[in-house]
């Protein structure tokens, strides 16, 4: 009785689909939840990260103020490899402002880019390391008799 | 593998082929989901520990705990007394050992490598009189405080206003020494400062710093029951008079002295890295340079500290 007027193939057809529709919609909806879930995990251990490490250059920008060509810093500091799974650069530039340096953190696998400010009283040398295991030191010029912070990896 | 159609006999077996991959699908999804909320959870606990991954202000208290130390030990090698310098030296060596030694041993439970080596330390001189009295030397009313003098630690003398020559003839440093003026000479056999110190026709207290051949080139003026002369600061009561700054006008090595000191009263503290020219003047150790190491498996510090015998800078 329940297969009046509805052929066979009909049937079937519409049944596969109606499943193919569900699926699909199911599939965009939670693959789009996930990118961005992910997108969000990233960024804040990202922020996370560039904060610890603002933190970290501090800490040495303290302990190396007043150091001369005899005095040795050397801090090693141990970021994440890897967050919420994807790999990332970290870039010290100089702000906009005098002893300002900006650490840009990139993510390698999605387009997210976050930037945390640091003022020190030293200069930190322009560069680029990868995250995981990063040594600060702190390195004296004697042409300018002034001492800088220097990031690199371990 | 299951066949999609047609359907017949097979039919309520065979349809869910679509489903069980959305189903994969989904489940895979979820699993990425998962380890994405995994990584969330990581980020906060790792937000959560300390905010430096290194405790560096162990490093730095150590470093203030080191400097104290010897600063302690500097200042009671310093105690009044007559002892040689090789003697002061020694003992604030054998503190340093000990102190050393025993934050070696302290911070080995930590896996922390610390110790302190003793520099150099610079021998200097103090002429200090707390309490209110005639500012002569042992020597008398002209006397010299320190010879070879390479550096000012502490330089002032409070003087009574009272004590002090009232508008005596300023044409020239001759004529200020003349008439009985107090003042704090420093010369180095070329070049010479003199610090003349005397009230004026108003009572107010004139500072006139005289150079070479006696020429008067400066002068500042305060006022009050006493007045501090400060040649470290280079001010008078607490305000700026440049031409005090004796010392920078100086090349090294010099001498100090004070002229008219007997018919004056005050208090002073003269203390200079240089040799006793008077026998009321006392040896002291006046700094030394320590070196400080830290090592732990995240931080190498080493750094030379100076310390100070006393309050001087």
């Amino acid at each position: 009785m329940d297969d009046r007027g509805v052929s066979m193939p009909l049937q079937y057809v519409l049944l596969v689909a109606t499943v193919a529709i569900l699926s699909s919609g199911l599939f965009v909806s939670t693959g789009g939840f996930v990118d961005t879930q992910q997108d969000t995990a990233v960024r804040q251990g990202l922020e996370m990260v560039g904060t610890r490490l603002a933190t970290d250059l501090e800490s040495a920008d303290r302990l190396a103020s007043d150091m001369t060509a005899t005095d040795t810093m050397v801090l090693g500091v141990d970021t994440p490899t890897t967050v919420a799974g994807t790999h990332y650069l970290v870039t010290f530039e100089p702000g906009r402002t005098a002893n300002e340096t900006v650490i840009w953190l990139e993510s390698a696998d999605s387009n997210v880019v976050v930037s945390v400010g640091v003022v020190t009283d030293l200069d930190v040398a322009r560069t680029t390391v990868d995250g995981g295991r990063l040594v600060i030191s702190a390195e004296y010029d004697a042409a300018a008799d002034t001492t800088n912070l220097e990031v690199r990896d371990a | 593998m299951a066949p999609l159609g047609p359907l017949g006999s097979r039919r309520d077996g065979s349809r869910a082929q679509l489903m069980l991959v959305t189903g994969l699908g989904l489940a895979a999804l979820i699993i990425v989901l998962a380890l994405v909320l995994n990584g969330v959870i990581f980020t906060e606990n790792y937000a959560s520990r300390d905010t430096s991954s290194v405790d560096t202000l162990d490093a730095l208290r150590y470093e203030h705990d080191a400097t104290g130390a010897i600063a302690a030990a500097l200042v009671a090698e310093n105690a009044p007394g007559t002892t040689p310098y090789s003697i002061m030296q020694t003992n604030v060596s054998g503190e340093m050992v000990t102190w050393s030694d025993l934050s070696a041993r302290h911070g080995a439970i930590d896996a922390r490598a610390v110790g302190i080596e003793l520099g150099t330390v610079r021998n200097g001189t103090e002429a200090v009189q707390n309490a209110s009295g005639t500012l002569d030397g042992a020597s008398g009313s002209n006397w010299t405080v320190a010879t070879g003098v390479t550096e000012l630690g502490d330089a002032w003398v409070t003087v009574d206003t009272a004590s002090l020559v009232s508008t005596p003839d300023a044409t020239n440093a001759s004529t200020l020494r003349g008439d009985g003026v107090l003042s704090i000479s420093v010369t180095n056999g070329s070049s010479v400062r003199d610090v003349f110190v005397y009230r004026d026709a108003g009572s107010n207290v004139t500072v006139q710093v005289a150079e070479a051949g006696g020429v008067l080139i400066a002068s500042c003026t305060s006022s009050g029951n006493q007045v501090t002369i400060d040649l470290v600061a280079a001010t008078i009561d607490g305000t700026a008079c440049a031409e005090l700054d004796v010392a920078a006008a100086m090349g090294t090595p010099y001498s100090v002295a004070v002229r008219n000191g007997a018919t004056h009263t005050g208090t002073y503290d003269i203390t200079v890295v240089g040799t006793a020219a008077d026998a009321s003047v006392r040896q002291v150790l006046y700094d030394a340079t320590i070196e400080v190491r830290y090592v732990t498996p995240d931080l190498t510090y080493a750094k030379t500290v100076r310390v100070t015998g006393g309050d001087w800078p």
